[in-house]
């Protein structure tokens, strides 16, 4: 549905923007209509969008560090939009949170890293479908299995429990430490390691990777599902932060002309998705959120498969 | 363009009229003078492929040919294959020193195989002069000239290798005019420009011109602090993106 209405976008009216950091030409009602798109989903399901927009840049002929790059910098945006209005509810644990971003930044730099060494090895696109099709696949079927089941059986499916539970494992881990606000006490070492898992996604994918973190603070560590939500998207914007400075100040491939443009777009569609928020349910957007991200998924899980046209390629080294 | 065309002219007559008073050797050997309308190429926001043109005029019997080059990079061709049903990168090949952009035109149709083609193939005017070696021998000639046809096809699909030279008109027997063209993904940097005044299978005089291609205004100044100040670029593309991250959530509660 996006990638259709991209191409027709761009056919109407061929308004060219050059990029300074990628360096390229792109058709700027193309990028927009993606910022839009993205705004949208924000607008009506809380998500950041960073799995529309990577691919979809990358799709676009964009270098795909550039796409990561300037993907990281939306993310501290969606991040900080998430973040407010958790933050007015008390429902951000930030001593949790500090340590999850802790790990975050150490993962974004190991992320950023296995991605120059990727690109290097020329496998970065292949990592990076390969990552999302896995990623996405399994979040789209559960979502959408979910989603189906409780249509039916007329019931939340969402258990609202504190995982007494935990791990004996992990009970055993040292550092432990006491987060009275998540009413746990548990090593350190777990919520650092689930904010590493998210800042080598972050630079790796351009993906907050809340729809990763949030079930892991749940069922992993633990926390009450209304906390784990606001304090993901809190470390994300700290984590993203940092991965910005990191793609900025080591790879240079933050393109600052492309964050505005998706940007502009993105606060536009934000506006709609909010409307559109008000007159749908939310187990109807649940479910068409599941399917966006299948189509994705299956998009690029085609390319994987499909005999390419060309099998060669040329790069400049 | 017409101020260019005009500081040409300008240029001609100068040169003429130098020549003529003085007959200086050097000068009367000339007998090809060539100029850009531009000789850089600016790319702005909305810097969409620019064409090139070049005019010149020879004072012999004789064709033109015009040869531009990009600066010269070192490339990786990559050759997908597929494993357990997945195409991924698994070969390779170096090549270096292969301009980044590369076109020509001819005045006349040159046949194939003839003394004329070879002479211009050794002036590097010519698809069949893009024969690239790869970086580390290859014993394996099937899979070089497999990998190098595939530098060349995947550049003329970029758009960056013509697919046929273009044509050169004149305007009078002495005055002629190329124009080539430039598209919205070419490499900035520096290129070289060749002019060639040949006759049969004979080289009668070159000329090169230098050209600049490179980002101005706006852009070059993001490019500059980008690369810079990456520090200050980066704290701001953050604070940029803080800032309209609480614009959208005072939108989404208004």
């Amino acid at each position: 549905m996006v990638l259709v209405s991209g191409n027709w976008a761009s056919e109407i009216e061929n308004m060219q923007i050059y990029l300074p950091i990628a360096e390229m030409s792109v058709p700027a009602e193309t990028i927009f209509v993606l910022g839009c798109t993205v705004g949208f989903l924000s607008g009506v399901f809380g998500v950041g969008g960073g799995f529309l927009t990577t691919p979809f840049l990358i799709f676009l002929g964009i270098p795909p560090a550039v796409a990561v790059g300037t993907q990281a910098s939306q993310l501290v945006a969606s991040g900080i939009t998430g973040t407010i209005g958790h933050w007015k509810r008390g429902n951000v644990d930030t001593k949790i949170g500090g340590i999850m971003l802790l790990g975050g930044v150490i993962g974004s730099f190991f992320g950023i890293l296995i991605f120059r060494l990727l690109e290097y090895l020329g496998q970065i696109d292949f990592a990076i479908s390969v990552l999302y099709v896995v990623l996405l696949g399994t979040i789209g079927i559960m979502m959408l299995s979910e989603s189906l089941l409780s249509s039916f059986k007329k019931k939340t499916v969402k258990s609202q429990f504190n995982a007494q539970q935990v791990n004996p494992l992990i009970a055993r881990l040292p550092y432990k430490m006491r987060f009275p606000r998540s009413k746990l006490y548990i090593s350190a070492l777990v919520p650092a390691g689930i904010g590493f898992v998210g800042g080598v996604l972050a630079s790796i994918l351009g993906i907050g990777g809340g729809f990763l973190i949030v079930p892991a603070m749940i069922y992993i560590l633990g926390m009450p599902t209304i906390l784990a939500a606001g304090t993901s998207l809190f470390q994300i914007i700290f984590t993203t932060a940092a991965a910005t400075m990191m793609h900025a100040t080591m790879n240079h491939t933050v393109d600052i002309m492309l964050a505005v443009i998706l940007i502009i777009g993105g606060v536009i569609g934000t506006q709609f998705g909010v409307y559109f928020a008000r007159v749908i349910k939310p187990s109807h957007a649940r479910v068409i959120l599941a399917i966006l991200v299948l189509a994705v998924s299956g998009r690029l899980l085609m390319q994987l498969i499909l005999t390419p046209v060309e099998l060669y390629s040329t790069v400049v080294m | 363009m017409m101020r260019g065309l005009f500081r040409f002219i300008a240029l001609c007559v100068a040169g003429f009229g130098f020549a003529a008073l003085s007959g200086t050797p050097a000068y009367a050997q000339k007998n090809l003078v060539v100029d850009l309308a531009s000789n850089h190429v600016d790319i702005t926001t909305g810097f969409n492929g620019a064409n090139l043109m070049l005019f010149g005029v020879k004072d012999r019997v004789g064709d033109v040919a015009v040869v531009i080059r990009g600066p010269r990079k070192d490339m990786t061709v990559r050759k997908k294959n597929r494993i357990a049903g997945i195409w991924m990168n698994t070969q390779y090949m170096d090549f270096d020193d292969v301009p980044e952009f590369y076109d020509f035109a001819i005045s006349k149709k040159i046949g194939f195989d003839t003394q004329e083609q070879l002479m211009l193939r050794e002036n590097g005017v010519g698809l069949s002069t893009l024969v690239f070696e790869p970086k580390d021998a290859v014993p394996d000639r099937e899979r070089v000239s497999q990998f190098q046809e595939a530098l060349i096809r995947t550049k003329q699909m970029q758009g960056m290798f013509p697919v046929k030279g273009k044509s050169i008109e004149f305007l009078s027997d002495t005055f002629f005019r190329a124009t080539l063209y430039l598209p919205a993904n070419v490499p900035t940097g520096d290129y070289v420009i060749e002019t060639l005044l040949f006759r049969g299978d004979r080289l009668v005089d070159r000329n090169t011109t230098r050209l600049t291609v490179a980002q101005v205004g706006l852009n070059a100044q993001v490019y500059d602090w980008a690369m810079n100040r990456s520090f200050y670029y980066g704290l701001f593309c953050v604070v940029f993106a803080a800032f309209s991250g609480w614009i959208i959530n005072v939108i989404r509660n208004k």
